[in-house]
């Protein structure tokens, strides 16, 4: 199979991530791996591009943050622990029932129904 | 991991966030995450590839492009964050001479202060014209009141224009070469304690109206006025010397102590010389001008305990702003 590129995510990114923050809190990369574990490799996602995503999360209150309080050895670059907020769990719950709503009617116009 | 490769993995973060407009503080939180993500990437590499000029590539690679995650940032910038720093830009644009900011500053006061002033003369002059006000636009000043308004506002914005000029200015000494800095600090001290008692004269000449009662009330604060304002700008240009060209792990106790020492007895210093010119040491107690040292020794006392947040957070941003971007 063709692996999926950053474009193609283009307006699920947000749900994917606050897919992934279900599963626990999690940091930056951890995100990133849980994205690719979830798209058995098949997920391309230029991992700056998580970062922008986060911080939008984040100011919509979907996600909340915290410092981690050690760097481990990285001087002067700590990483940032998200979680879901109640606020992001609803959207998560939206963007779910959003997305089968999606997939049926393309489905349905595609001849390839879900 | 060794410096070189931290350095070019800064680099790549600083190509991204340098060109954002937002906050200092916003910056920083971005610059720190991203190098923490990608020292933990090249790290990973690393460890894969058994060579760092090609993890550091890798890094790089799965980073992606930086102009795109500019523009990315740039969008995550939250409405509030770019008004603050909108309005900070318009306050202090960047790569503006010191004595342009002050002149800027000087202006923008005026305008604030003097807006006020004019709206409730045209409202008094509509209402004057219209027959619902006896007397003619703002009266209540009286003719020799209007002109000390009208010298106090220009005279307050000389005053913006001197204090943000010598705060600028102790900010740049800090910075300068070691070789000038002794120089450097005792011009920008004697200019603050001649400077401040000379502004002090004229503001309380164009109060008072009569030289030889502001003379007098100068002359009671002029220690405060000379002594206290010099000393902040010898302990700031240090402290911020500290900042820049510090060695890293200087015990910071001791200089704190040793500042908060020299505040005290400048202070107790400069009480002592206003008790003594006022000649009755209960009365000049008593005048709230004698706690004046008092207020600046607060406010000193909060900055050295501040100092070494403020250090920190200057020697990291020093070490960004020094990195050189495509």
């Amino acid at each position: 199979m063709e692996p999926i590129q950053g474009d193609q995510l283009r307006g699920h990114l947000d749900t994917m991530i606050l897919a992934t923050l279900q599963h626990g809190e999690a940091h930056g990369l951890e995100i990133l791996r849980r994205l690719e574990d979830a798209g058995c490799g098949l997920l391309r996602l230029k991992e700056g591009s998580l970062y922008p995503a986060l911080y939008r999360l984040e100011a919509a209150g979907q996600v909340k943050a915290v410092w981690e309080p050690q760097p481990h050895g990285r001087r002067g670059a700590r990483r940032r622990i998200y979680h879901l907020t109640p606020r992001g769990r609803r959207k998560l719950e939206a963007g779910r029932a959003g997305w089968l709503q999606f997939v049926r009617i393309l489905g349905g116009i595609l001849g390839a129904p879900a | 991991m060794n410096e070189p490769a931290r350095i070019r993995l800064m680099i790549l973060v600083e190509t991204a966030v340098r060109p954002v407009r937002a906050t200092p503080r916003r910056k920083q939180e971005m610059r720190e995450e991203l190098l923490a993500h990608l020292i933990a990437v090249f790290e990973e590499e690393a460890t894969r590839l058994g060579n760092e000029p090609a993890a550091l590539d890798e890094a790089a690679r799965r980073f992606g492009n930086p102009a795109e995650l500019t523009q990315q940032l740039q969008k995550s910038v939250s409405w509030d964050d770019r008004l603050v720093t909108r309005m900070s830009e318009f306050i202090s644009p960047p790569g503006n001479s010191v004595a342009r900011r002050a002149l800027r500053h000087a202006l923008l006061y005026l305008a604030v202060k003097t807006t006020p002033v004019l709206l409730t003369a045209l409202c008094e002059w509509v209402s004057y014209v219209r027959g619902q006000r006896l007397q003619p636009p703002l009266s209540q000043f009286g003719g020799d009141g209007l002109t000390r308004l009208g010298l106090l506002l220009p005279y307050g914005a000389i005053a913006i224009f001197i204090f943000s000029f010598l705060a600028q200015w102790t900010s740049q000494t800090a910075r300068c070469p070691a070789h000038q800095f002794r120089r450097q600090t005792t011009l920008a001290a004697a200019a603050v304690s001649l400077g401040i008692p000379a502004w002090a004269f004229g503001f309380s000449l164009i109060v008072i109206g009569d030289w030889q009662s502001a003379l007098r009330e100068i002359w009671l604060l002029f220690p405060a006025l000379a002594v206290l304002p010099a000393f902040g700008v010898i302990f700031l240009a240090n402290l911020g010397r500290q900042a820049f060209h510090g060695r890293e792990g200087r015990p910071w106790l001791r200089t704190r102590l040793f500042h908060a020492a020299a505040c005290l007895a400048a202070s107790i210093m400069a009480v002592a010389l206003t008790m003594a010119i006022a000649g009755d040491p209960w009365t000049a107690l008593q005048s709230a001008q004698s706690w004046l040292p008092l207020v600046a020794l607060l406010i000193v006392l909060d900055l050295i305990l501040s100092a070494p947040r403020v250090v920190a957070r200057t020697r990291t941003e020093e070490e960004w702003d020094n990195l050189p971007t495509r």
